[in-house]
């Protein structure tokens, strides 16, 4: 390679990652500016909701997108850090970060225990035993029974009672969105790192990166626990935004919710899913639908995105879906 | 030796009606290479349809032919105009489908509220030997082994012909002259149907509400995949593990421990055996 070409390649690498940055800058600007130029209660409640979802979708990118572990039950990581938050701070009186920071240990500790379960699966395998988990999480989510001080049980379905924090919604948006944009700027870090490099790497070709060095199971492992974190995190804040820790934030809805999200950014790319949950939670809260509406509403979005964009959709499942080409019947 | 005798009947009634509802998902993912995440809704419209039966006077297990039709009608139009669109992109048709899950259960909360319903057994228990079973889930699983000994015939018939090789290879298929359209389109609504019907017989044993589909929509993705994905029989042993499994468990705790142990069961088997479950066809 001559010098000249070299220099060639070299501007543009630059220019990629220039361009890389300035859309990572625009991407963190849009909820910074909303959470810290609206004054609105509950447009701030909205915001901050909004990046809480985005937060944990982003971190189901991680492991799904770039990492190419299609976890259908990322909500385990999401309701466990409610509940700790919940329990550490509502019934142990702990303060808040503490609280917070180990709804994240949390997140990890389960995101370990799901990659150890899962590290040397098929995909179709790991789906179903990360779901297999969550739905365990939310069986026992929904028997929990917690006694309280004076006398009092917490549980079952209405979940259990976490302080409320920040301590109004223009705190809730601005701790939110900077939470969002620290989580954001660490998964996109990561997934442009040499280790997000052997995360791909082993999401496309597992023996062709073992032979290159790669330990797979490693890497995945890592990206379980990454990825734990951030969801982790992410339900810790959403159980002090909404002082409550319920099975619902351990349902399959809440699995699907990153799925869908995925499926409507696109995925592996962090920004897009992160993008789609913040716009999509931020639209559904917004017109103020009921639950059952949202849902609906919700379930259409899917439908139509899928059937309008079908191609697109595909590219995302070929990984997950690979194995299951040549399927009889026997 | 009464306790292990009530457990194994218990088990294997439960687990064939189960199968029921998890060998629709296989065959529809056999053959039309979809996941179908509204299974859980056709299982929900079935119970529902049973309890409606049970208003107008009628046992329970008389649900399960107006669920059949109207799993089978119903499951026509979902292939026709949500999953033949967008076949060619297996996720596309899996997210299409979940989110025509998600409408389905609006739908029944809309027709049927969001509060619990219940499914009375209105025949007499049986008792043979001191084991104990209800006529009607006797019934239900002797339907489902019909069902599964004439899939058995069928898969072996002229036309059961013409399935398998849309299965295994839908150009060939479509090369030999077989309506691979067609075939695709009656084995979706008999998989609604079988699901249907599997949600009738089992409404007695479920709190009926809009999204109790769930747990038999997550069981029987497991199963198939456990089972194998396209194997029919593999989907009955697997079945039968998971109906066992959790009838043993029901039976020293509560009922809610059931489904936690036939997950924990799944997740064992496939992570610690993974040998024994690889189907060479499959994952």
């Amino acid at each position: 390679m001559t010098a000249w070409h070299a220099s060639l390649r070299g501007a543009g690498v630059r220019r990629h990652q220039i361009t890389a940055a300035a859309t990572l800058l625009v991407w963190c600007l849009i909820p910074a500016s909303l959470a810290f130029a609206i004054t609105d209660r509950f447009a701030d409640s909205v915001f901050a909701l909004a990046a809480v979802q985005a937060l944990y979708a982003a971190s189901w990118d991680l492991l799904g997108g770039v990492s190419g572990q299609l976890s259908l039950g990322h909500a385990l990581h999401f309701g466990c850090g409610a509940y700790l938050t919940a329990i550490l701070a509502g019934l142990l009186r702990l303060p808040p970060v503490p609280a917070l920071a180990a709804a994240a240990a949390g997140g990890v500790l389960l995101g370990a225990l799901q990659g150890m379960l899962t590290r040397h699966l098929r995909p179709a395998f790991l789906a179903v035993v990360t779901l297999a988990l969550a739905e365990c999480g939310h069986e026992l989510g929904g028997m929990l029974q917690v006694p309280w001080p004076g006398g009092l049980v917490f549980g079952g379905e209405g979940g259990i009672p976490s302080p409320l924090f920040p301590a109004n919604e223009f705190g809730a948006a601005r701790l939110a969105a900077v939470v969002l944009i620290a989580g954001v700027i660490g998964f996109v870090w990561v997934a442009r790192s040499n280790l997000g490099l052997a995360m791909r790497t082993a999401s496309a070709d597992p023996q062709a990166a073992a032979i290159s060095g790669i330990d797979v199971g490693r890497v995945r492992l890592i990206a379980f626990v990454l990825s734990g974190a951030g969801a982790g995190f992410a339900g810790g804040l959403i159980a002090g935004f909404a002082g409550r820790a319920s099975p619902s934030m351990l349902s399959l809805d809440t699995s699907l919710f990153a799925l869908a999200a995925a499926v409507l950014g696109r995925s592996g790319t962090i920004l897009g899913p992160a993008a789609a949950a913040y716009i999509l939670t931020a639209a559904l809260q917004w017109v103020e639908l009921s639950d059952p509406l949202r849902l609906t509403l919700y379930g259409v979005i899917l439908a139509a995105a899928g059937l309008a964009a079908p191609e697109r959709t595909a590219r995302f499942g070929t990984f997950l879906f690979r194995p299951f080409r040549h399927a009889g019947l026997g | 030796m009464e306790a292990v005798a009530q457990i194994l009947t218990s088990g294997i009634l439960f687990g064939a009606e189960y199968a029921l509802a998890a060998v629709g998902m296989t065959l529809i993912f056999g053959v039309n290479r979809v996941l179908n995440l509204t299974h859980g809704a056709f299982f929900a419209l079935g119970a529902y349809l049973a309890y409606e039966t049970t208003r107008a006077g009628f046992p329970a297990l008389a649900g399960a032919v107006p669920a059949t039709v109207a799993g089978f009608a119903l499951g026509l139009l979902v292939e026709r105009f949500f999953v033949r669109p967008v076949r060619d992109n297996m996720l596309t048709a899996t997210v299409v489908l979940l989110g025509l899950g998600i409408v389905a259960e609006e739908a029944f909360a809309l027709l049927w509220g969001t509060a619990d319903h219940s499914v009375p057994l209105s025949l007499p228990p049986l008792m043979i030997h001191r084991v104990v079973a209800s006529v009607e889930q006797v019934i239900d699983a002797g339907a489902a082994v019909v069902a599964f000994g004439a899939l058995g015939f069928f898969l072996r018939s002229r036309l059961g012909l013409a399935l398998r090789t849309t299965a295994a290879d839908p150009e060939i298929a479509a090369s030999s002259g077989i309506n691979v359209a067609v075939v695709r389109t009656m084995t979706f609504g008999a998989a609604c149907a079988a699901a249907a019907a599997a949600g009738a017989f089992l409404s007695p044993l479920f709190v009926l509400n809009p999204t109790m589909g769930r747990p038999p929509l997550v069981l029987s993705l497991a199963i198939m995949i456990v089972g194998g994905p396209g194997s029919v029989w593999g989907t009955l042993a697997a079945s039968l593990a998971v109906g066992l499994a959790s009838t043993i468990v029901a039976y020293f705790q509560t009922a809610a421990w059931s489904y936690l142990a036939a997950l924990v069961l799944i997740i064992g088997m496939i992570t610690w055996r993974p040998s024994l479950i690889w189907n060479e066809r499959g994952p």
